[in-house]
């Protein structure tokens, strides 16, 4: 008896958070399937090297690919493929590539396609994934929409076979004006953490990154 | 808004969050599946007979969201960009049972939930989660003995 009063105990501390619930009557309410997941973005600390280029390219190659991935979680149907547009962002972060060639925006919802390479360094994505590994070999990435008048945005990502992750970020938004997007690369500490952006006075930042404007 | 879905909405919608986020250990996850669970049980609202028909249709559909989830080889999470960024601040850093639950395996974490906050009988848990009951009681035994060996003099052996 006394170990179920105690997990009870416990459990009853975690409920459906307000902003959640709100949404999930609205959603029933407009009979919608729209879905949200939440990031807060803030102020990071630290900025390092940018590599630019923006423009409009019409190739762009790869195993799998944006309007892939949404069919795939029914996020989108056959007929929005025509939404898809092509872009060539393209940034070094500490070794690490990160290019992006093509986005959708549907008028409420962005997605974008990110590659990330590096044959300098060896990353990972996730924190469950860094708590796994040798924390002095490895990197950790990042990747976000920001700015304009996203709130929340999610991310998606997977391997492919040549080790390229592959993100798909998502981002509720009714404009994309000023938009940004945001690559990043933390250091990992001896615990498997992501090492805190803070840096002491005269010392390099554990978390460096650049951001691009998704349309200029 | 249909009465009957709101009522059923929030009679469940505590547990239904708190059994996803036990199956799945973030927020992010457990946020979207959430969603799904309610949008299905707005589809098939007039199957259900009554509210305990009801919760336990939602917390088969639930289980079976997260499993699917888990199937796909895309990895959804949010991923800070350093420690300013995101992530909820809740008790959970200080709450030590619940510490304790999170770090057992996702198969234990389940059978636990269900057993001691829905009161679920090994039989009930080997039918929502298509299991046969020996495998529940034995995850159950060594769900518990895990929870003891952290959880120490807080767990009560004498179960």
């Amino acid at each position: 008896m006394r170990n179920k009063e105690i997990l009870k105990k416990s459990f009853d501390k975690i409920t459906m958070p307000q902003y959640l619930e709100k949404n999930i009557l609205n959603m029933v309410e407009n009979k919608s399937n729209k879905k949200s997941i939440f990031i807060k973005f803030s102020t990071v600390t630290a900025v390092i090297a940018i590599i630019l280029t923006m423009g409009i390219t019409g190739v762009f190659a790869h195993s799998f690919g944006l309007f892939d991935f949404l069919l795939a979680n029914k996020d989108v149907t056959p007929e929005q493929q025509e939404l898809v547009q092509q872009t060539n962002l393209e940034a070094i972060v500490e070794g690490v590539t990160f290019k992006s060639r093509e986005f959708l925006f549907d008028g409420n919802n962005l997605y974008i396609r990110v590659e990330v390479k590096s044959k300098e360094n060896k990353f990972v994505a996730g924190d469950d994934e860094v708590s796994m590994i040798n924390p002095e070999k490895y990197k950790a990435i990042g990747v976000g929409l920001l700015g304009g008048e996203i709130v929340h945005n999610r991310a998606d990502w997977n391997y492919e076979d040549d080790g390229t992750l592959i993100y798909i970020i998502k981002a509720e938004t009714k404009s994309l004006d000023g938009i940004k997007i945001r690559f990043a690369v933390n250091d990992i500490d001896e615990k498997g953490n992501r090492k805190s952006g803070v840096a002491k006075k005269g010392e390099k930042s554990s978390v460096q990154f650049t951001e691009l404007s998704l349309v200029k | 808004m249909d009465s009957r879905f709101l009522d059923i909405f929030n009679n469940t919608k505590h547990d239904i969050y708190r059994l996803v986020r036990i199956y799945m250990r973030n927020s992010y996850d457990t946020d979207d599946i959430v969603q799904n669970v309610y949008l299905k049980l707005h589809k098939n609202i007039y199957n259900l007979n009554d509210d305990d028909h009801a919760k336990r249709w939602l917390i088969r559909v639930a289980i079976n969201e997260c499993k699917n989830q888990f199937l796909s080889n895309w990895v959804r999470r949010v991923i800070p960009l350093d420690e300013t960024l995101v992530n909820e601040v809740s008790f959970e850093a200080d709450d030590k049972v619940w510490q304790a639950v999170m770090s057992l395996p996702q198969k234990y974490r389940i059978v636990i939930y269900l057993f001691y906050y829905e009161e679920y009988s090994t039989s009930e848990i080997a039918e929502t989660l298509k299991l046969k009951e020996a495998n529940v009681r034995k995850q159950l035994q060594r769900a518990r003995e895990r929870l003891k060996t952290i959880l120490k003099e807080a767990w009560d052996n004498e179960e």
